[in-house]
């Protein structure tokens, strides 16, 4: 019964990290380009343009420059909102721009060449297209943050559940408990059995742990095979590496270990021996 | 130790019961299996090693709390009213037990209100309010 509690319990923050680690690699997947959008101003010369097309083609880091003229982006712009705006609003609002992907990944190269465009006669902006992954990560940690915490609480709800039982078990062998202590045994001695319990109590649910993480994993990747088929990507749910798992039964056998320790140490102190 | 209620676990068997200090002293199998078959042959209980104690007479279980008190070969013997619920015939018994045991040469030490009625010599010490009041040594009782 208890490792099934113990079970369920552990699921929660291990079910949290999860998701956070499938959202992590995702993430790490996505980042294989990054992309740098050039927005010129809006009076540039066609001079200036060839220049900078020029620098950039010059530039090692670059690896692919898409120029997109203003006309061709408006015209864009009209197609996707689906509506003639040019009768509300007569001149083209929107900028050069130059579209060009990196073929490295280094932020400290990545700020040299911002820094070095910003120093372009010309320029406007520039937006790295990264930035949302940055956010993301942002998101991420917070969330591993969060289960972290949440595990946390949850640990120190088990200590409770686990001890109390652990107490209730010594209140079950109180005469044993008694005649040991009047013919001479330690506390040491008799909180033993009540301490392997606890470890049992801790690995038992470790191991369900584990198999309902697992368990979620494949059916989640069943279902999720079906949705991609539809899309025609290929994504799949990972399950946690497998130090991991080592991690969460040590920790259960650890959690079953500590509160059974205190709780027992605790019970046969106090347990009164009646002539 | 030997307590006026037996404090007997009534979960085991006889052959567990008489172990039980053995084991806290984390004795070999070899060993403990020797001695709680000595202590239990001594008190006459050999037969009766693998039934439960409940199922045991009133003089049976006090001869098994004697044979756990014994198998640790202790040199010192405290019986609290070893003889308080039991009839004459039973009492005899124990007593008799007691007396073998210090032939070879440990101390019983007995606290009783009733008097046993035996042919033993013993010494007797009366005590009032945790006070030694009487010392009559060697007493003969009829």
């Amino acid at each position: 019964m208890m490792i099934i509690v113990i079970g369920i319990t552990l699921c929660l923050p291990s079910a949290g990290l999860l998701v956070i680690e499938n959202a992590s690699q995702i993430s790490k997947n996505i980042e294989h380009e990054a992309e740098i959008s050039i927005f010129l101003k809006k009076d540039i010369s066609k001079d200036q343009i060839d220049f900078i097309e020029l620098s950039l083609k010059k530039n090692s880091l670059v690896k692919k420059i898409h120029f997109e003229p203003k006309l061709i982006a408006w015209a864009k712009l009209q197609s996707k909102l689906d509506v003639e705006i040019g009768s509300s609003v007569s001149t083209n609002p929107l900028p050069d721009a130059f579209f060009i992907s990196l073929n490295t990944l280094d932020q400290i190269k990545i700020e040299k060449l911002i820094n070095k465009l910003d120093g372009i006669d010309g320029i406007d902006d520039i937006i790295i297209d990264g930035n949302w992954i940055k956010k993301l990560r942002v998101i991420l940690s917070l969330g591993k943050l969060s289960v972290m915490f949440l595990a946390i609480l949850l640990v120190i709800v088990l200590l409770v559940v686990i001890g109390n039982t652990i107490r209730l078990q010594t209140l079950t062998y109180k005469d044993e408990i008694e005649v040991s202590k009047l013919i001479g045994a330690t506390n040491a001695f008799i909180q033993r059995p009540f301490m392997y319990t606890g470890i049992l109590y801790g690995l038992g649910g470790g191991l369900i742990t584990i198999s309902l993480l697992k368990l979620s994993v494949f059916g989640l990747n069943k279902a999720l095979f079906k949705l991609v088929s539809v899309f025609g990507t290929d994504i799949t749910f990972k399950g946690l590496p497998y130090e991991y798992y080592l991690y969460i039964l040590i920790l259960a056998m650890f959690v079953g270990l500590i509160s059974s320790y205190i709780s027992a140490n605790n019970s046969i102190r106090r347990l009164k021996i009646y002539k | 130790m030997i307590f006026q209620d037996h404090k007997l676990l009534y979960d085991r068997n006889c052959f567990e019961n008489v172990a039980l200090p053995l084991e806290i002293n984390n004795m070999s199998k070899a060993d403990t299996y020797r001695r709680v078959r000595a202590a239990l042959d001594k008190v006459d209980l050999l037969q009766k090693e693998k039934i439960m104690p409940i199922t045991l007479s009133g003089g049976e279980q006090q001869r098994l709390a004697i044979a756990r008190a014994i198998v640790s070969r202790p040199s010192i013997l405290i019986a609290d009213e070893p003889t308080a619920n039991l009839d004459k015939e039973y009492a005899e018994e124990i007593m008799n037990i007691f007396y073998s045991f210090q032939q070879v040469g440990v101390t019983v030490i007995i606290s009783t209100h009733e008097i046993p009625v035996t042919n033993i010599n013993f010494k007797r010490l009366q005590l009032n309010g945790g006070a030694i009041q009487n010392l009559i040594g060697h007493v003969q009782l009829p």
